[in-house]
């Protein structure tokens, strides 16, 4: 597999860029589930964002990649990732992270993607084949897969204040028992909002780590790239942290 | 920049990238149109303003660092309003000094002083002769010998006042121990605590310190409730369940739906906590609080009372039967290992119970609504009040990006007032508050509208 040979942006945080990939479409949702449902799941030192006590912030993200990002022939492709919002490290030498996130799975429908996940940024995969709609009226979600439905989302609020956005953040992932930190960027047309309402259905599948998030329906918060727009994500080199340790088994 | 199908068929995936690239560059730079004009030109620390409130896991104190630098360069800007520190007592003007040393003199909206009790001269009288008597401080934990007289004296006021003579008191040294002690000593791990998704920080951190399971219900949604706490029966097991809400929230100015929510918590077996911090002396026919205004002020099982808003002092106190009030005085461990509440302090508030049961508190309670309600004609048509009902009018402005420059903005048009922003309300719902006193005149109501309309012109927050 080849790397991108052009020009890339300089290094952020003191680590060079490693590949800028297109997003024809982004939407994640920020789900409140209590806190106890994803200790297990953290090694030692990475605790999650509690925006309440006892709660913990689950993202259930939705990517529709561009065509041609890693390699010409590679099509374009959706992935939903699962990902916990956890403090981030504030001593890297970065903007203000935006968010941090641990990553519990990254699930998508191009195998080649998934084969390669690992050795690019170390993160945890989930093979299985996906079908999705998304809906760019009412920025709703459906993907499912032959394990059964994953999830049916959708915007809770009406209408939409979109803004440029360039956000930094982190992200934390464990790969053969080693803990890595890594740096991202989304530079897009966006919006987030925190309005309330039934945002839909998380469903009970293997992607989601044991996790039963059916009664969950709760969003903290909502985020968009606006349809038809298109934005762009980087990802910065990864660094051990050393073993992941954890005080319990997490699945 | 133009291309034809031809010469976009003949680019590489490559060059595709880069002009799309290009292209949502130079938008963002046009603004888009969809960036109100009044944050297009804002200093780069507004974008951080909603994001410090992260803290970090480094060993280094880079959240410490960051807090501090982020600060500086507001400081540097000169757009550093808060903290600046006032001259005199929280009257209806006060006057700031920030910390380029420029003296601001402001009509003062955001001290919850309502009845003016703070700087009442038969207060300050009673303050000034327990603190001759008593000396400074109380001396010691109010188990072991710093319970004086004068608390006593504030214990059976209270009882007296709030008309519940089965009821018994236990005084803390501040409206937040209060809760937090309340709480945790109440109710432990293996037992549920419930609170109003808009609930102070106080009542969060006093269900932390107890270990329970803390679940929340919507804001004010009793059906809500009744959902979390059939969900809790559910699982079947004898357990402890204490409900948490407040008298008056003071994010948006509303109050609580008291009554239906002790009919929840008693058909569910619930106890139930009412924090009257800003309602208290305030709200009720005779100041008894919201639990009054609606009926259930014998209904409520932990009724809690602060010192700082009705009263214009500091301290709190828990009315409750009288052999829970007292098994919270030994096992509230805020209270049992610190200090007892100063003796001047009590002896004001005890002065400041008299003067509100008097014709000078009725008085009082009615200018503060017909206050409220002024402030409210003059605003509402010309921005968002939300759902005020009180005596706390908040004004929606929205983008936490335009919570520095405002507040400073305000305050040099010569008014003070009260801002909250993420994390306490959700994004885009940033407001200010007004606090309305009783002591505030016509003309100062008035002026207060004046600003603060011309404020919403300038920033983009206007109606119509």
């Amino acid at each position: 597999m080849a790397l991108r040979t052009s020009p890339l942006p300089p290094p952020l945080g003191g680590r060079r860029c490693l590949f800028e990939w297109s997003i024809d479409e982004l939407a994640h949702f920020f789900f409140e589930i209590p806190t106890a449902m994803v200790m297990p799941l953290l090694p030692r030192g990475i605790y999650p964002v509690e925006p309440r006590p006892g709660i913990a912030l689950l993202d259930v993200g939705f990517v529709a990649w561009g065509a041609g990002n890693w390699e010409a022939h590679w099509p374009a492709f959706t992935e939903v990732s699962v990902l916990l919002v956890v403090q981030p490290d504030l001593a890297c030498p970065m903007p203000l992270p935006k968010f941090a996130f641990f990553a519990l799975n990254i699930c998508a429908d191009y195998q080649e993607f998934l084969d390669t996940e690992p050795v690019r940024l170390h993160l945890p995969t989930f093979h299985s084949p996906l079908e999705s709609v998304f809906d760019r009226e009412r920025y709703a979600v459906r993907v499912s897969s032959p394990s059964g439905p994953l999830i049916e989302l959708t915007n809770t609020q009406h209408p939409i204040h979109y803004e440029p956005v360039d956000w930094v953040g982190q992200f934390y992932t464990v790969d053969d028992g080693i803990l890595y930190m890594g740096v991202w960027q989304w530079i897009a047309l966006a919006a987030e909002h925190q309005a309330p309402g039934h945002a839909g259905r998380v469903f009970k599948h293997p992607v989601f780590r044991g996790m039963d998030l059916e009664p969950y329906h709760d969003t903290y918060l909502q985020a968009f790239s606006k349809p038809g727009t298109g934005s762009f994500q980087r990802f910065y080199e990864t660094s051990s942290l050393g073993r992941a340790v954890y005080d319990r088994r997490g699945s | 920049m133009s291309l034809t199908p031809e010469q976009l068929a003949r680019m590489s995936i490559e060059d595709k990238r880069q002009l799309a690239l290009e292209l949502l560059r130079r938008k963002a730079a046009e603004g888009c149109g969809v960036t109100p004009a009044a944050e297009r030109d804002l200093p780069a620390y507004t974008r951080q303003t909603y994001d410090m409130f992260l803290s970090s896991q480094s060993p280094e104190h880079a959240a410490a660092s960051r807090f501090d630098r982020w600060v500086s360069e507001v400081e540097a800007d000169g757009a550093w309003s808060f903290e600046a520190p006032r001259r005199a007592a929280q009257r209806t003007v006060v006057e700031a000094e920030r910390a380029d040393g420029t003296r601001l003199e402001m009509l003062n909206m955001s001290s919850y002083n309502y009845l003016g009790y703070g700087y009442h001269s038969e207060v300050i009288a009673a303050a000034k002769e327990a603190l001759d008597r008593y000396g400074l401080g109380a001396g010691s934990s109010p188990v072991i010998s710093g319970t004086l007289q004068v608390h006593k004296e504030l214990e059976r006021a209270l009882i007296d006042f709030l008309d519940l003579p089965d009821r018994g008191v236990s005084l803390f040294s501040s409206g937040y121990a209060v809760n937090t002690g309340t709480i945790s000593a109440v109710v432990h791990q293996g037992h549920h605590v419930v609170l109003d998704r808009s609930a102070h920080m106080s009542l969060l951190e006093g269900a932390q310190l107890s270990r329970a399971t803390i679940w929340y219900f919507q804001h004010n949604d009793v059906a809500d409730l009744d959902l979390v706490l059939t969900r809790i029966g559910a699982e079947g097991r004898r357990t402890r369940i204490l409900v948490g809400t407040e008298g008056v929230f003071s994010a948006a100015g509303d109050f609580g739906k008291l009554a239906e929510i002790v009919a929840v918590c008693k058909r569910h077996g619930a106890w139930l906590l009412v924090d009257e911090a800003h309602s208290v002396l305030v709200a009720g026919e005779n100041g008894r609080g919201v639990a009054e205004a609606q009926g259930v002020l014998d209904q409520i099982d932990l009724f809690v009372a602060t010192f700082s808003k009705g009263f214009g002092a500091v301290g709190g106190a828990l009315v409750a039967k009288r052999d829970i009030a007292r098994y919270v005085s030994w096992y509230a461990k805020c209270r049992m290992f610190s200090c007892a509440i100063d003796p001047a302090v009590t002896a004001g508030v005890l002065r400041g119970l008299a003067l509100s049961r008097s014709a000078d508190g009725a008085a009082r309670r009615r200018r503060l609504r017909d206050n409220a309600d002024r402030l409210r004609a003059l605003l509402r048509p010309h921005v968002d009040i939300r759902e005020s009902e009180s005596w706390i009018v908040p004004v929606q402005y929205g983008s936490e990006r335009l919570t520095l420059p405002l507040n400073d903005y305000l305050q040099r048009q010569g008014l003070d007032t009260s801002v909250v922003q993420f994390p306490a309300v959700s994004k885009q719902e940033s407001r200010l508050r007004l606090f309305v006193t009783s002591e505030h005149t016509e003309e100062q109501l008035e002026r207060a509208a004046r600003i603060v309309v011309g404020a919403a012109e300038r920033f983009g927050f206007i109606r119509g």
